[in-house]
């Protein structure tokens, strides 16, 4: 387990992992190393959830065809 | 000159004829029930009449369990079945397989309400088989019309603010191919999308039937992603509300079931980030304590010293950890891990158990060779007490 959270992990996949890393901190059965490496992953988280929120810059795609043209921003 | 029959050749003759007549066959009759006879064998005999004529009816036992109200006079029916002639009564009659209390719905109705309970008692409408809807879908499937306002509904709902991206895939939902564009669409989504919106909106009966289609139905069915039904009708339910895993009354409100709760998840997040500081410090905590006890277990004034010290950096950390702000979380957890390695390497306990003794002559701790004069007396510390030792100089080997 590492701090760093790659790109392609999703909303509803970093979110099941971080409550995995609050239960394993809540449990306490930790060394202090890995108290602080899950601590770093869990922080390093809500930051990806964060960012996901907040740059929920929207995307619409179409499958086949074209966007009609009021749906094109 | 006219061929002359016998009474039974001629019945056998109309009845050929009659029963060779597909027109005759799997036909359904509106009509009122009379002199309806409950036979002993099981077999029930009625007549179907309506103001102008009648038609003799026998319903065998076999077919008697589709049947779900009691035949009386008077009541207004459907039936369906074949035309057949009784040759040794010279009656025509028809031999009912289905009926149906007669509410005024036509043909295309009863053919609906056969085809629910077909795929009913084939297990698509189970609720077992339900599949939740992701509360944070990363990718929403649409399938509708690209020009309809449907669309528009689903996306003004989903807003600007919604963290997932959103697939359109165009279908026709009404008209000739309609069915089969709509479930193309289902499919085309696959694997793409992780909940799947089908819909349209309101129409009339004769607009909404691709989504009573089977084609559809099976499509639903099929569709590994969850999939909500929004056909925008009030009255009746389609058989796509039965098998999709949620139903929603208008395509507006399926994008609202779909929309991620984000103030709430902001809210989740916070809560969670607040856990994990508290547990972080209850563990420090305990540390500490534990490193205070070894602390005093321990002689010589400088590892004293370094203890005392390394417990005050800790107790000043521990402060701003227990009053930090969301936004010291990601600095702390950098200067915890500092902390966290000095802590570590100095902790006795851990170094100790694992069978490594420490050097501690008069000017404290000994880190390398230069710290221990040839002759010098020093102490060698295990976990379990120290050893009073003396240096016979550097081996070099």
């Amino acid at each position: 387990m590492t701090g760093e959270v790659s790109d392609d992990l999703s909303l509803e996949g970093s979110l099941a992992e971080l409550e995995g890393v609050v239960r394993q901190l809540e449990d306490g059965d930790l060394t202090l190393e890995e108290s602080l490496k899950a601590f770093e992953r869990g922080v390093s988280l809500v930051r990806r959830c964060n960012s996901l929120l907040d740059g929920a810059e929207q995307r619409i795609e179409i499958l086949t065809g074209e966007l009609p043209e009021d749906l094109t921003r | 000159m006219n061929r002359i029959f016998k009474v039974s050749e001629l019945n056998s003759r109309i009845r050929e004829r009659i029963t060779t007549d597909h027109r005759l066959c799997d036909l359904w009759a509106r009509g009122e029930l009379s002199n309806v006879v409950n036979h002993r064998s099981g077999h029930r005999y009625f007549t179907l009449k309506d103001g102008d004529a009648q038609i003799s009816c026998v319903l065998f036992r076999g077919n008697c369990g589709g049947i779900d109200f009691q035949l009386a006079d008077g009541l207004n029916v459907l039936v369906y079945g074949d035309v057949e002639f009784y040759r040794p009564q010279g009656r025509v009659q028809i031999l009912v397989k289905a009926a149906r209390r007669d509410s005024g719905l036509g043909e295309k109705h009863l053919e609906l309400e056969l085809l629910k309970e077909r795929l009913a008692a084939e297990g698509l409408f189970d609720a077992e088989r339900k599949r939740a809807i992701p509360a944070y879908p990363a990718c929403i499937g649409v399938v509708t019309s690209p020009d309809g306002a449907a669309l528009r509904d689903v996306l003004r709902i989903l807003g600007s603010s919604c963290p997932a991206k959103i697939v359109i895939s165009p279908a026709l939902v009404q008209g000739e191919g309609a069915q089969e564009s709509i479930a193309a669409a289902i499919s085309a989504l696959q694997g793409r999308a992780d909940v799947i919106i089908v819909g349209r909106g309101g129409g009339s009966a004769e607009d909404l039937s691709a989504f009573n289609s089977e084609l559809v139905a099976r499509a639903i069915y099929g569709s590994t992603p969850p999939i909500i039904s929004a056909v925008g009708h009030e009255t009746d339910v389609t058989i796509a509300d039965f098998v999709a895993d949620l139903r929603a009354p208008t395509p507006s409100a399926a994008a609202e079931m779909v929309r991620p709760d984000v103030e709430g998840l902001r809210e989740h997040l916070g809560g969670m980030e607040a856990r994990m500081i508290r547990s972080l410090s209850v563990s420090l905590e305990r540390r500490r304590q534990r490193f205070t006890d070894l602390g005093r277990a321990l002689s010589g004034r400088r590892m004293r010293g370094i203890v005392s010290e390394e417990r005050q950096n800790l107790d000043r950390m521990m402060d701003r950890l227990v009053s930090a702000e969301d936004r010291l979380v990601d600095q702390l957890a950098g200067r915890l891990e500092l902390a966290a390695g000095k802590l570590d390497s100095l902790s006795p306990l851990s170094t100790l158990s694992r069978g490594y003794c420490i050097a501690l002559s008069e000017r404290g701790l000994a880190r390398r060779t230069s710290d221990l004069a040839s002759g010098e007396l020093f102490e060698l510390v295990f976990a379990d007490g120290r050893l009073l030792c003396r240096s016979l100089g550097e081996r070099v080997d």
